[in-house]
């Protein structure tokens, strides 16, 4: 190691060993939003998709069916997990505010969706319909979704973040006009399509 | 002209930063955001050096005020993280400034900074 340490090194070549360094740095310390933004992307074509197709075709909205729950529970957990291990990874090591922030981002999630399910249980008590439930069932993470991506976007600078919170925002908002049962359609499509669209811009903005 | 200042100037280049493992050190360090540090055994990891390797190289870093150490009692027990401090960041900025300054023919160099100073108005 010494023989490095007296080793001369010229400006170019020091140049490029701080470029180097630095897209080395960058890549294992930052999180791959493109990953993310696929997950996801997929867990709401399969997940809103499946809703869909329980719910479709009958004269009077009903409940989906319960392997529904299941495949859609799934393509969340899934979701999930390729996001707390990612992040995990970007992250270990690092302490500090940036770490703080992080954590306290992570509980704005968990605590929003909660909150959300008390909400569709007070539904329940008293005494919405299914078609009522099921359309705040449907609009609700969307919702939630869509405003954490606007705040988060706006606060870190993050103009992908920003547009998939307002792409499903809008879309979320224009596709409840539709009713119950189309919006879980829509979504599948015009949400989970966004996410994917999202994956593919930051995949071709990383190479570039 | 600038042949004879050449190896003049590449005096002036920073000691502490102009050797190639601290200068990876550096620049890896100032990727974090400011005010965050990084645990030990993750920056070992990140430019593949060995504990007492690192622990040499921080030392002199340290000692010319550009790292900081601190340690922490985590959960999984005690750890030392490190972060660069401002005159760390700075100095990593002067450094990259003059190596550009003695690729750059002197002439050019003044042009741009011209062009700099005239966009920054």
């Amino acid at each position: 190691m010494e023989s490095k340490e007296s080793e001369q090194l010229d400006p170019r070549a020091a140049l490029d060993l701080i470029a180097d360094t630095r897209t080395r740095a960058r890549r294992a310390l930052e999180v791959n939003g493109g990953l993310l933004y696929a997950a996801w992307g997929l867990a709401w074509l399969i997940g809103y998709g499946v809703v869909w197709l329980s719910v479709r075709g009958h004269p009077i909205y009903r409940t989906p069916s319960a392997w529904t729950f299941v495949v859609m529970g799934a393509c969340m957990a899934a979701a999930l997990a390729i996001s707390i291990i990612t992040i995990g990874r970007a992250m270990h090591g690092v302490t500090g505010s940036s770490s703080t922030s992080g954590k306290l981002y992570g509980w704005a999630w968990a605590i929003s969706f909660i909150c959300l399910f008390f909400i569709i249980g007070g539904l329940g008590h008293a005494g919405a319909s299914a078609a009522v439930i099921g359309l705040f069932a449907s609009v609700g993470p969307a919702l939630v979704v869509s405003i954490m991506y606007l705040v988060s976007g706006a606060l870190w600078n993050n103009r992908t973040m920003f547009v998939v919170g307002a792409w499903l925002a809008l879309t979320s908002g224009v596709a409840v006009t539709f009713g119950v049962v189309t919006f879980d359609l829509l979504m599948a499509l015009a949400g989970g399509g966004g996410f994917l669209v999202a994956a593919l811009h930051e995949a071709r903005r990383k190479r570039s | 002209m600038t042949a004879p200042d050449l190896p003049l100037v590449e005096h002036e280049l920073d000691p502490l930063i102009h050797a190639p493992v601290r200068l990876k050190l550096v620049v890896t360090l100032s990727a974090l955001a400011e005010g965050d540090s990084l645990t030990f055994p993750r920056l070992q990891d990140l430019l593949n050096l060995t504990p007492g390797n690192l622990v040499t190289h921080l030392r002199k870093l340290e000692q010319g005020g550009y790292v900081e150490t601190q340690k922490t009692s985590q959960r999984k027990g005690q750890s030392t993280s490190v972060r660069l401090t401002t005159a760390g960041r700075a100095a990593l900025e002067t450094y990259t400034q003059a190596l550009r300054a003695l690729l750059v023919p002197a002439g050019i160099s003044l042009a741009m900074e011209r062009d700099h100073a005239s966009r920054t108005d």
